[in-house]
């Protein structure tokens, strides 16, 4: 039987044994993160068709569900394993070339660790649990901001750590409120007995598990960390950071909001708080002339957009918003992989740095392009149908509260949409200054651009291959009395 | 003249010889125990640590990596992990991940319990392995920069000079 457990523990298993095959050879350490990410890629995927039957509930050493921990393995967590392990596995594909300094074997360490820690928190059924997962994967990313070991990135690497540690504190006091209220740490559990405690005693932990998360998410006041981090970190990491990192903080914030306190009245703030993420964040992009700190800017902004979604709570707008997640890990994993080997070759994190790039590094500027076309929302790639159903989801909702919110999104994307446009113009329509001999990225460097490049676009066109788990996914945060059954039976 | 490597004065040196077989004996009985009474596998291992991390400040660096070195601390760290995910997976032997599929034997026995006491030894070893490595790392790293100040303003004077000399 194929046990989703298994998902975090391979990874986990060989984060722990990689220092072991370092002793037989240095040179195998950096093909084992790939390994680790083939291997869960093709689990997940062979799952998928099971959990869309039915969600699987693993329990942990035996113990039924209230009593042990347990993994839920329902449409939403096994897309988002795949989504880690796809992710995981082009980036560490990217790394064989691209990390070639400093502690190596430390950093495909920390790499597993990171990914097992998201794909914990994705599965995992029990609040804990989930705490536990989260600081594995912020604690590992802490150190990987760091990895390059210059005075930026020790510097945005302690900012990150201190807010950080900060939201691990409000979500545990959350957690231990939540314990000392109901006597148990089941997420099921915690969820069936909510509406037994008065509003006010469980809006308490309620407000401090959605802050602590919310650090994480990147959601507006809370991530004054992302750009630094983000920026200072190695552009393999970057692109993990920006793909999975805040989107599993997205997730958990999601699930909370959704499954354990159906907090339906909070919406109507969260609506408010992506848009303002959103604007934020689009026009702190708009204003960056290092590639870096505008591509995190943009995740902000992403994320924002991602928030509102969820936060108009029907299922199109569900779909649309997880759609979104699909979308934005796709094209921030590609634009952060090209321009790593973009500042790479031009030595050089100014956008003005890269004039004449379209022709030095045709195939890289070539994925740059079409990722940044795809974050904006052009059709044939897959950020089109994403942004499509959330204007559509919006829309729908007939409130003319919403239909201002969507015009304010719509504004965001006109932003992004200017911003973007000027790196591609500057790309390919101003003549390089001085070096312009043709030398494109390594091919173990192009290999996960072009895979990026092949997922944006088939999705784009065939947006039905997706549709059908994104479908039961959001259905299955929509209907916590559902996801309670599975769990509880 | 005392180098500060060599450690703290005589008085110190000889309490802590007579103290850590002590601490040591403390820590493993916390570990093996660790089913039967309060405590385990994690306050266990940082009893040890503190065994060692006594060592380290009383009769300095150099000793107390002789007797347990940073490659030996990070080998023991991931043996100890890897240990105790080798007891989770075994648990499929039964079906179940973490399934406890040793006869569990009479209660409060040393030898029952089933994997709990195997459990327990691995996260000891992980525990304490580690947070001794976190030291060494702390304090290795403090003389580093520390150190590297000095032998940096070496360098920099020294390299001008060399530079000259080439000229000349």
């Amino acid at each position: 039987m194929v046990n989703p457990v298994l998902l975090i523990a391979v990874p986990l298993g060989l984060a722990f044994a990689l220092p072991l095959f370092g002793l037989i050879s240095k040179r195998i350490v950096k093909y084992i993160p790939v390994v680790a990410f083939i291997f869960n890629f093709a689990l997940a995927l062979r799952l998928i068709p099971d959990v869309l039957k039915q969600a699987i509930v693993v329990e942990i050493g035996g113990f039924p569900p209230p009593f042990g921990i347990n993994l839920v393995a329902g449409p939403v967590g096994v897309l988002f394993s795949a989504l880690i392990a796809l992710a995981g596995l082009l980036v560490a594909v990217y790394a064989l070339a691209y990390i070639t300094e400093g502690p190596k074997e430390k950093y495909h360490m920390l790499y597993l660790l990171l990914l097992a820690g998201a794909t914990g928190v994705v599965l995992t059924g029990d609040i804990f649990n989930l705490f536990v997962f989260f600081e594995i994967l912020c604690i590992s990313s802490y150190a990987l901001v760091a990895y390059i070991g210059d005075r930026a990135g020790i510097e945005s690497a302690i900012k990150y750590l201190i807010q950080g540690a900060v939201g691990s504190s409000f979500l545990l006091i959350g957690i231990g409120l939540l314990y000392g209220l109901f006597g148990t740490l089941n997420m099921a559990d915690l969820a069936q007995q909510i509406e037994s405690a008065s509003s006010i005693s469980v809006f308490v932990p309620m407000v401090l598990i959605i802050t602590g998360l919310g650090v994480e998410a990147a959601i507006f006041p809370l991530n004054a960390w992302l750009p630094d981090a983000h920026s200072s970190a190695p552009s393999s990491i970057s692109a993990i950071l920006s793909g999975i990192a805040i989107e599993v903080g997205l997730y958990a914030v999601v699930r909370v909001l959704f499954t354990i306190f159906g907090a339906t009245n909070m919406f109507m703030f969260f609506a408010f708080l992506g848009v303002l993420t959103l604007l934020i964040g689009e026009m702190c992009a708009f204003a960056q002339n290092n590639i870096k700190r505008m591509l995190a800017y943009s995740s902000i902004g992403q994320m924002g957009l991602i928030v509102f979604a969820m936060a108009i709570a029907t299922s199109y707008a569900l779909t649309g918003g997880l759609f979104q997640l699909v979308s934005h890990t796709l094209g921030k994993g590609l634009l952060f992989l090209t321009a790593g080997y973009m500042i790479y070759r031009s030595g050089s994190m100014e956008i003005s740095a890269f004039e004449g790039m379209g022709k030095r590094m045709p195939l890289t500027s070539l994925a740059f392009t079409i990722g940044a076309f795809s974050l904006v929302g052009l059709p044939p790639f897959v950020g089109f149908p994403s942004k499509f159903l959330i204007v559509r989801a919006a829309l729908a909702k007939e409130e003319i509260l919403f239909t201002v919110l969507i015009g304010l999104v719509l504004l965001g994307t006109v932003i992004e949409g200017a911003y973007f446009f000027r790196v591609v113009q500057v790309l390919y329509f101003k003549k390089a200054n001085g070096n312009s001999e043709r030398k494109d990225a390594p091919v173990a460097g192009l290999i996960p651009m072009v895979v990026f490049v092949a997922f944006i676009l088939v999705m784009g066109i065939y947006p039905q291959l997706v549709i059908e788990v994104l479908n039961s996914a959001a259905s299955e945060l929509l209907h916590r009395m559902e996801y309670i059954r599975s769990v509880l039976g | 003249m005392t180098e500060p490597d060599e450690g703290m004065t005589l008085i110190v040196k000889t309490i802590g010889r007579l103290v850590l077989n002590f601490i040591l004996l403390f820590g493993i009985y916390i570990i093996l125990y660790g089913h039967l009474t309060p405590g385990g596998g994690f306050p266990g291992g940082v009893i040890v640590a503190t065994g060692f991390i006594l060592l380290m400040l009383s009769f300095g660096r150099r000793i107390a990596l002789k007797k347990f070195g940073d490659l030996a601390a990070s080998l023991l760290d991931n043996l100890g992990a890897l240990a105790f995910l080798i007891v989770a997976f075994l648990g499929f032997v039964g079906g179940y991940f973490f399934l406890n599929f040793i006869d569990r034997g009479t209660p409060f026995d040393l030898f029952s319990a089933g994997t709990l006491p195997l459990s327990n030894i691995a996260i000891g070893l992980k525990v304490s392995a580690s947070l001794y490595g976190v030291f060494v790392a702390l304090a290795i790293f403090g003389k580093a920069i520390v150190g590297g100040d000095r032998t940096g303003k070496g360098k920099a004077e020294g390299e001008p000079a060399n530079s000259q000399e080439q000229k000349g």
